[in-house]
């Protein structure tokens, strides 16, 4: 009877834990482990860009404006209430248009834009819907657009012309020889509303009102505001105002003839990430909370916490630390130049905790450096991952160099430098990790520049000897690597040591070609094993080399041009020839940036698998057709590549699968008495034992793809999906066995039915059920990080890089070690009381009737 | 009255010439109008973001469906329907240089199926409602029935109750018979030592029960 109930209780788990089974969200978890950062797209606002305020409701705001022109293509209207995007807008007709401006027209509520592709377009101002577009002489270098005073006509320029239309409908109403002229408005830094005063004090970081309050606007250092605009002005005097700044932050205010109060704050460097990283951010402290944490209160306060936990019903908090859920994201926006911190869990999720402002002087990059080196056990991947929270951003132009080092979590900055004086251009910036103590940053790099020479940044005593220690890890030495890209060039080096000059170990031109992505293996992925087992008891071995890359590489268009016109004119020939008339046109591409040739089957995209230790290429495969928007985008995992590129003539996005093996071990080539012949040593200099055998497939997809991930986990035991960002704006997730490239094209044999592999189909369809952004759209995204958590099961994905931002926790092979946020701890407390119960009962029972039995 | 005869005159010439543009670089440029509507004919009101060769230009649908994209050279072109809600099939269009303001055009309902020939200006329905999320398995009875453990449970909850109940009708013989096999299965390692026993032609030394 025991066991019946042992089961009856088991069976109830089972029952209470069956949403395991589901792999699609349902409608309620939908933004319950994942979120958006939607962004007005434009990046940080010029003193002559549209700022508007539509209906009393919401901000219109975009880098462009009447006659001066933006270069993000992106309108947007943000709510005043609470600065939430009601809509976006990217208001170019073409890939090519770099191009545009816009006018608001109050009257009617419209907005008008003109792109670098002459087409003029009115939208309506309240929900972004577009009301009607003409198309104007190319050429014409159309700059500038102006409305008549009652909105009626809208009239657009160039230098020479004048085109005027009726603004309801978009027809044609005159022209006439002349241009606009152009008046730039200056920026303000004080505004009158009815007499009310207000301006922006001299340091640019306050609002002064009349009675000469200030009011603080809560801009990180070294930001300022750049632009005060009057949004509404009301019959009381009070009045709205938007405070752009030069780092892209928009403000919101709203003045009264006494006071000043700042509404919300729109960070819009977010909507150009160009580099992101999520860290552990669990028992998040601010710098003066260390000391606050060992009063006794405290204590007392927290062992409190953790009891009350215990009754708690939901998933708590404790659990998200325990499980590694407490991620910070850090994002450098390129444009803004300034890195953010953000958190991705708890009430402030999707929230910038802190913003760290860089030198943003024309000509400098930005590079946050995070991790270690190639580990001495580099046979399991590259174990360049690291524990520590400091990461160091490093700036630098041609001959200057900042470094700064700050707690990723909060953003207190450690430690910094500036204007550290440059021999040459740096080449390389390789991440070296300091395990020590007290104030020193945690967090160092190796800087190496364009003379061969190598600098430590930052410069003290402890990094040169950590980086000393680096570099005699491994008794191979230390190499590494530089691209330049303008020669199409890649070459590696050795570093001895930091006095010394780099050693050339090799290198390789690609002539005819230029350099269009670069992509290394994923830092601190974790294999869990070297070998695959095959459906005949066989062992596949990886080809797990830490130093492999890939470099895509494009034909040169002067090359494609030669080549089309002697096609061209073998195919007029030809044509002539025969009377034949010509096949039918291929698919039309852009002129400029193409990676495509028009020529058929001409071989334009390469995509080189390099080692950057010898310099050599390892493999290279090449297609044909491709175009180069979007950019071919990929990824490495283990032993597998991917990659994705458009194809012009088939008009679909490609996706190529790489797996790479070292060799392949029979089933009873390794027992007992057997021991396999494979080489226990591997070194990238041996020409050829370091080869890989590859295995390639390719796979056709519905839409394009602009960047791929693959999740990652705690232990690497977990299926691996790639996750797609698609140009449809949906971010798709896929089993890596459905793009395996052993799936074969014949029947299928008993051990490959038994191993799991399925037929080889070239389509791979893209199904809604396995969006991870559901109906939301994420527009534009040009890269997708992802991170373990310390549950095997669970992996967080975050994709950044258009205008906006998406962040989720998923579970590549089902949440197999968590109980789903579905699971209903009361009915589950209530069964196993219930059946206490019965139990008690019966026991109670049997024992009176066996009693009773007994008298009988 | 005259000047509105003259405007609309303009109008109706400037957007002529918008059907066979010239671009740039002297190649003739050909227009692609279209509409969404759903399945009953209703305009697709919704702005739906629609790419021509996967974004090189890219446009948005009109409150009555309806979209253009100018400027378009000789060649195949890809038209895609972007919305989040409702599927929409896959156009593509041929433009002859010698006959650009006559397309060809076929459609794939979904990227890879077959191809159906459609006309110009192109009329793209909106095929299904796209379903991102799966119907939330609650609690219910019937799950806990259908769970394989629970069908064992109840097979042993119902051979406990019947079991008893096989007895009372069967042979005395049987029923000691059948009490001496569950004994020995009671001491699986007598029972073991009973096996090999017998395997070795041992000496039975078990001992008997004696019928009642």
């Amino acid at each position: 009877m025991m066991i019946c109930f042992a089961m009856l209780i088991r069976s109830a788990i089972l029952v209470l834990l069956l949403p395991w089974h589901i792999q699609a969200l349902t409608y309620e978890e939908a933004g319950v482990l994942d979120f958006t950062v939607a962004t007005a797209g434009h990046g940080p606002m010029k003193p002559n860009s549209l700022a508007a305020l539509v209906k009393t409701e919401c901000v219109l705001t975009s880098d462009a404006g009447a006659e001066m022109q933006g270069s993000s293509c992106y309108v947007a209207c943000r709510s005043l209430q609470d600065g939430s995007l009601k809509w976006r807008r990217n208001v170019c007709s073409s890939i090519r248009d770099d191009r545009f401006n816009v006018l608001y027209e109050p009257i009617n509520e419209r907005l008008f834009s003109i792109d670098s592709s002459s087409i003029i377009r009115c939208w309506g101002a309240n929900d972004g819907s577009l009301l009607w577009e003409q198309p104007l002489p190319q050429d014409e270098g159309w700059t500038s657009l102006k409305a008549n005073n009652e909105g009626e006509a809208i009239q657009v320029a160039s230098k020479s012309k004048v085109h005027v239309f009726d603004a309801s409908n978009g027809d044609f109403l005159s022209q006439r020889a002349g241009g606009i002229s152009v008046n730039m408005r200056r920026p303000e830094l004080s505004l009158d509303c009815r007499g009310q005063h207000t301006s922006l004090d001299l340091s640019c970081t306050k609002i002064a009102t009349n009675q000469g309050d200030l009011v603080d606007l809560g801009l990180a250092p070294d930001d300022q505001a750049d632009d005060l605009r009057l949004l509404v002005c009301q019959d009381d005097s009070s009045a709205t105002l938007l405070v752009t700044t030069v780092r892209g932050v928009s403000v919101i205010a709203s003045c009264t003839t006494s006071s000043c109060k700042i509404g919300w704050t729109a960070h819009e460097g977010l909507s150009s990430v160009s580099q992101a990283i999520l860290l552990d951010s669990s028992h998040k402290l601010k710098h003066n909370q260390v000391n606050n944490l060992l009063h006794f209160k405290s204590r007392l306060t927290s062992q409190w916490n953790r009891i009350s936990s215990f009754s708690a019903l939901a998933e708590t908090e404790t659990n998200n630390h325990l499980f590694g859920f407490i991620k910070s994201a850090l994002l450098l926006s390129s444009t803004s130049h300034a890195v953010y911190g953000m958190d991705t869990i708890g009430e402030h999720r999707a929230q910038v905790s802190f913003v760290v402002n860089l030198p943003n002087d024309s000509g400098t990059k930005h590079v946050m450096v995070h991790g270690a080196a190639n580990g001495p056990r580099g046979t399991h991947g590259i174990q360049g991952g690291t524990l520590s929270k400091q990461v160091l951003i490093v700036s630098h132009s041609a001959d200057q160099l900042h470094w700064n080092c700050i707690d990723g979590t909060t953003g207190y900055t450690l430690s910094s430098k500036a204007n550290v004086h440059l021999s040459s251009p740096i080449v390389q910036i390789l991440p070296v990790s300091t395990s020590s103590s007290s104030d020193e940053c945690q967090q160092s790099a190796m800087v190496v520049l364009k003379d061969g020479s190598v600098l430590a940044a930052p410069d003290s005593e402890q990094v040169v000897k950590a980086i000393g220690a680096t570099l005699s890890l491994t008794q191979n030495g230390f190499y590494t690597h530089a691209i330049d890209r303008e020669k199409a060039l890649f070459e590696t080096f050795w570093i001895s040591s930091l006095d010394s000059k780099l050693i050339p170990t090799g290198s390789t031109s690609f002539i005819n070609e230029r350099i269009v992505h670069v992509a290394h293996p994923m830092r601190d992925e974790v294999i869990s094993s070297p070998s695959v087992a095959v459906g005949d008891d066989s062992l596949l071995l990886k080809y797990i080399n830490p130093h492999l890359m890939v470099i895509v590489t494009a034909r040169n268009d002067s090359m494609t041009t030669n080549k089309l016109k002697a096609s061209l004119a073998l195919e007029a020939a030809a044509g002539e020839g025969s009377g034949k008339q010509s096949r039918k046109p291929l698919g039309v591409t852009v002129d400029d940036g193409s990676a495509a040739s028009t020529i058929p089957d001409e071989p334009n995209l390469y995509v080189n698998i390099v080692d950057s230790v010898s310099g050599r290429v390892l493999y290279r495969i090449s297609h044909a057709n491709a175009v180069a928007n979007p950019r071919p985008a990929v990824a490495i995992s283990e032993n597998w590549i991917y990659y994705t590129f458009s194809n012009a003539k088939t008009r679909r996005a490609e996706l190529g699968v790489l797996s790479l093996y070292e060799g392949m071990i029979d089933s009873k080539g390794l027992t007992a008495f057997t021991a396999s012949d494979q080489s226990q040593v591997f070194s990238s200099l041996d020409a050829r034992e370091s080869k890989p055998l590859v295995l390639a497939k390719m796979y056709s997809l519905a839409r394009p793809i602009t960047a791929i991930g693959v999740t990652m986990t705690h232990r690497g035991i977990s299926n691996h999906r790639l996750v797609l960002a698609g140009a449809d704006g949906q971010l798709y997730n896929i089993d890596r066995k459905t793009v395996d490239p052993r799936r074969p094209v014949g029947d299928l044999k008993e051990a490959e039915k038994k191993e799991g592999l399925v037929q080889y189909s070239e389509y791979i369809p893209m199904i809604s059920f396995l969006s991870l952004s559901y109906n939301q759209t994420i527009e534009n995204v040009t890269g997708i990080i992802t991170a373990p958590t310390d549950l095997e099961s669970q992996s967080l994905i975050l994709a950044f890089g258009g205008p906006d931002l998406f962040f989720s926790r998923t579970s590549p092979s089902r949440g197999f070690d968590l109980l789903p946020a579905s699971f209903s701890r009361p009915l589950l407390s209530i069964l196993v009381v219930g059946l206490l119960l019965v139990l008690v009962i019966v026991k109670h029972r049997v024992s009176r009737k066996i009693r009773l039995s007994g008298w009988a | 009255m005259a000047t509105d005869t003259i405007k609309a005159f303009v109008s109706l010439f400037y957007i002529l010439m918008a059907g066979s543009l010239v671009s740039a670089n002297g190649v003739a440029a050909g227009v692609i109008h279209g509409r969404l509507q759903y399945p009953d004919k209703r305009p697709f009101m919704e702005s739906a973001h629609i790419s021509l060769n996967h974004d090189e230009q890219h446009t948005y649908s009109r409150s009555d469906g309806s979209f253009t994209f100018f400027n378009v050279k000789p060649g195949v072109h890809v038209v895609d329907v972007h919305d989040q809600l409702y599927h929409f099939s896959q156009i593509k269009c041929q433009f002859l240089e010698e006959s650009m303001d006559k397309p060809t055009c076929i459609e794939y309902i979904f990227p890879g199926s077959h191809k159906l020939e459609t006309t110009h200006p192109l009329v793209v329905n909106a095929l299904a409602s796209i379903e991102y999320f799966d119907a939330k398995r609650g609690f219910s009875i019937l799950s806990i029935i259908k769970n394989p453990m629970v069908l064992m449970m109840l097979f042993s909850v119902g051979m406990m109750y019947f079991m008893p109940k096989m007895m009372e009708g069967m042979d005395p013989e049987e029923k000691a018979k059948f009490k001496q096999q569950m004994a020995m299965q009671s001491d699986p390692q007598r029972m073991i030592k009973e096996f090999f026993g017998d395997a070795a032609g041992g000496k039975d030394d078990t001992k008997t029960i004696p019928n009642k």
